[in-house]
């Protein structure tokens, strides 16, 4: 294939159609209301676009800041060209995607909004190396309180590293500060994190490979 | 002609010559290989006017358009067309990529096509003018 | 005011929308076609486009179809269906100088530069009606004779560049170029940029904006006086978008627009007296009445630099779907406030009889 058929193949496949995006954004907005509860993304997507990206093909719009966090430039402006969407500083981005989650900025170095415009603040979609499940006490890696959730979810993240989730630990602001955040696993299944839970290490924290 | 320009003249075409051109040129295999990649969607585009006083912008509203792109083996061609017809705006995405690979004296059929469209413009234009300068008024100011 | 959480009447309801689909759509009349509202009834689509904020002529006449020609309910019928579209792009910007003319009359000047042209006018017709079909005229019948010169439409001066150049107008041209307020995406409060202000009155009610005028010219507000008009213009200006893999600039089509320059005699005390100032009207389509009135209107917003409520009434009256909107929700059911004010006005006669 030439450049310019791979432009065009990948172009081609991150133009969501509109049951695509409703889909997504259904999905997204349930994983926000329900923090720690696993979701899947639609396999279909997850087969032809970067899961990372697939958040914000559904919901960037026509001049939305956005960025994408991963090294390749290149794929920003795919997703630039496909949404309309205009590329600015990771810190100053309306939505981000961040492909490696080890980075610094993740995750105090993004727009937390502010006391009076705090919808102003980043929605994050970070991926990482693992699988997400559903776990118990016992077993999960992550516990997660806070609204939305009764008591406590746990969920597990079979294949990630320790070092890659540590940035859950490290959320530190003040309520109504804060991200909103989409941790994706490379299946597709997420979690949706939003700024006001609480996120603790589960009793199988260590046991990941770091 | 530049790329532009052809595109301005596809985007005014005549929707059924142009759609029947391009299915004629496709069902003889004249245009093969075609792949959408972006899917026709209607929507809007924001229009921005700079006014002469203060030569500010301003917005003055949204006009409706249909975009489209394909590549054709390998080429990608782009549309816009106002008003919401997706097919016109895929045939004239088609047109686009087309042009661009084998060049308008590649395709005389559409060379044509757009040589009839600029031609009606400015018959329009002409016919148009004709009649409103017949309403040209210099009054007569009285002592 | 609280409102009734009501219930029941489904059936109704459905009854009513469907009485209202049946009796339009089944009427024994002959179904409109949608080019006969674009071509006989022009200027009423122009308003519903002008005042929805969206070039698009068959929709426009689709909405007032489904209206059944009430006005403000294809403006909303538009503006609701223009919620669901995406904006796909920004057009590059044009100047008001792009514009090709249909039509141009300067009130102010017998020569303005450049010819004055009555274009499709009934500026001076006498208001007879017309009870029974009439011929149409045959334009080739004309015998006027044609100026060679004229052959080519002529360059677009403008009355503005006169005063200019006769150094009679105040020069408010800005250096910087500041990004346009966005009223869809964010509601215009006073005070608010200029350009929030042209926005909003460029997709404000006709009537509204006339009305806002003329109260100020005979009404006790007084914030403004009569202009005289400089130019009063409709004509086509180009839609121009950049093609995404060359970036140049592609011509997709063309929207028509009413521009008026309305010129102020400047007399106030910290005025520039010696010289006029102009303000600026722009709409969709062809309505003359709309851009006069917003020139007038902005040139007496700017002049009153937020001294009077005048900006506030503009900005948050003029809207035809806003001010509709609100007086037609007085329809639902207020049980609740109502039954509160019979209450309380009963409750206070006890009392008043009790203390006789």
């Amino acid at each position: 294939m030439s450049d310019t058929q791979i432009e065009a193949a990948e172009l081609s496949a991150r133009f969501l159609d509109l049951h695509e995006s409703q889909t997504v954004f259904r999905l997204l907005l349930d994983a926000l209301s329900q923090p720690g509860k696993v979701f899947h993304l639609p396999a279909e997507l997850v087969a032809r676009i970067p899961v990372v990206e697939v958040p914000l093909l559904a919901l960037l719009g026509y001049d939305t800041p956005f960025s994408l966090v991963s090294g390749d430039s290149s794929r920003e402006h795919l997703i630039a060209r496909a949404t309309s969407g205009r590329i600015v500083e990771p810190a100053v981005a309306a939505y981000v995607g961040v492909c490696d989650s080890r980075i610094d900025l993740l995750p105090m170095g993004f727009c937390l909004g502010t006391p009076m415009r705090p919808d102003t603040a980043a929605q994050v979609s970070v991926q990482v190396n693992g699988i997400f499940t559903s776990a118990t006490e016992s077993t999960g890696t992550l516990h997660v309180r806070g609204p939305g959730v009764e008591t406590t979810n746990h969920v597990s993240c079979d294949g990630a590293t320790t070092s890659e989730l540590e940035f859950l630990l490290r959320r530190d602001w003040t309520a109504p500060r804060g991200l909103d955040m989409w941790i994706i696993g490379v299946d597709g299944s997420f979690i949706g994190i939003p700024r006001t839970s609480h996120v603790s290490a589960g009793r199988s924290w260590n046991k990941g490979v770091s | 002609m530049s790329r532009e320009d052809i595109c301005s003249s596809l985007a005014s075409s005549d929707a059924i010559a142009l759609e029947t051109l391009i299915n004629s040129l496709i069902a003889r295999g004249a245009i093969a290989n075609i792949e959408m990649i972006r899917p026709p969607s209607t929507g809007t585009i924001q229009m921005q006017v700079r006014e002469p006083i203060c030569e500010e912008r301003f917005i003055v509203g949204d006009a409706l358009v249909t975009v489209a792109e394909v590549s054709v083996a390998g080429t990608l061609g782009w549309a816009m067309r106002l008003g919401g017809d997706a097919n016109a705006a895929v045939a004239a995405a088609v047109a686009d990529a087309h042009i661009a690979r084998v060049g308008l004296e590649g395709v005389p059929e559409l060379a044509e096509l757009i040589s009839f469209t600029q031609l009606e413009l400015d018959r329009t234009e002409e016919r148009e003018w004709a009649e409103i300068r017949e309403t040209i008024i210099d009054f007569e100011e009285l002592d | 005011m609280g409102y009734a959480a009501a219930r029941g009447g489904l059936n109704a309801i459905l009854t009513a929308e469907n009485l209202v689909r049946r009796l339009r759509d089944l009427d024994p009349s002959e179904r409109i076609e949608l080019d006969q509202f674009t071509g006989r009834l022009r200027l009423l689509v122009d308003r519903v486009m002008g005042e929805s904020g969206l070039w698009a002529p068959e929709l426009a006449a689709m909405a007032l179809c489904q209206g059944e020609g009430d006005l403000i309910e294809a403006v909303h019928l538009l503006r609701a269906y223009k919620s669901t579209l995406g904006r796909l792009d920004t057009a590059i910007p044009l100047h008001a100088n792009d514009i090709q003319l249909l039509r141009r009359v300067v009130p102010a000047f017998r020569e303005p530069g450049g010819p004055q042209i009555l274009g499709r006018s009934t500026d001076y017709t006498a208001r007879m009606l017309t009870t029974t079909d009439r011929d149409i005229v045959d334009a080739s019948d004309s015998t006027t004779t044609l100026d060679t010169a004229l052959k080519t439409r002529p360059s677009n001066s403008r009355m503005s560049d006169v005063l200019r150049d006769m150094d009679l107008l105040v020069d408010r041209r800005r250096t910087d170029d500041p990004e346009p307020f966005d009223i869809t995406r964010t509601p215009a409060k006073p005070p608010a940029p200029r350009s929030a202000l042209l926005s909003s009155m460029a997709r404000a009610e006709t009537g509204a904006l006339v009305n806002q005028w003329y109260r100020n010219i005979l009404g006790p507000d007084g914030y403004l006086h009569e202009v005289t008009l400089g130019e009063v213009r409709h004509g086509k200006l180009p839609i121009n978008v950049r093609h995404p893999m060359t970036g140049g600039s592609v011509n997709i089509g063309s929207f028509r627009a009413t521009e008026v320059e309305a010129i102020e005699d400047l007399n106030g005390s910290e005025e520039d007296r010696t010289r006029f100032d102009v303000g600026y009207g722009f709409c969709f389509g062809h309505n003359e009445r709309k851009a006069i009135a917003m020139a007038n209107l902005d040139i007496a917003c700017y002049r009153d630099g937020a001294k009077s409520g005048l900006e506030q009434s503009l900005l948050m009256t003029t809207d035809g779907l806003d001010s509709a909107g609100f007086l037609e929700h007085l329809k639902l059911p207020h049980y609740v406030t109502f039954r509160s004010m019979v209450e309380r006005k009963v409750a206070v006669r006890r009392v008043a009889d009790g203390s006789k």
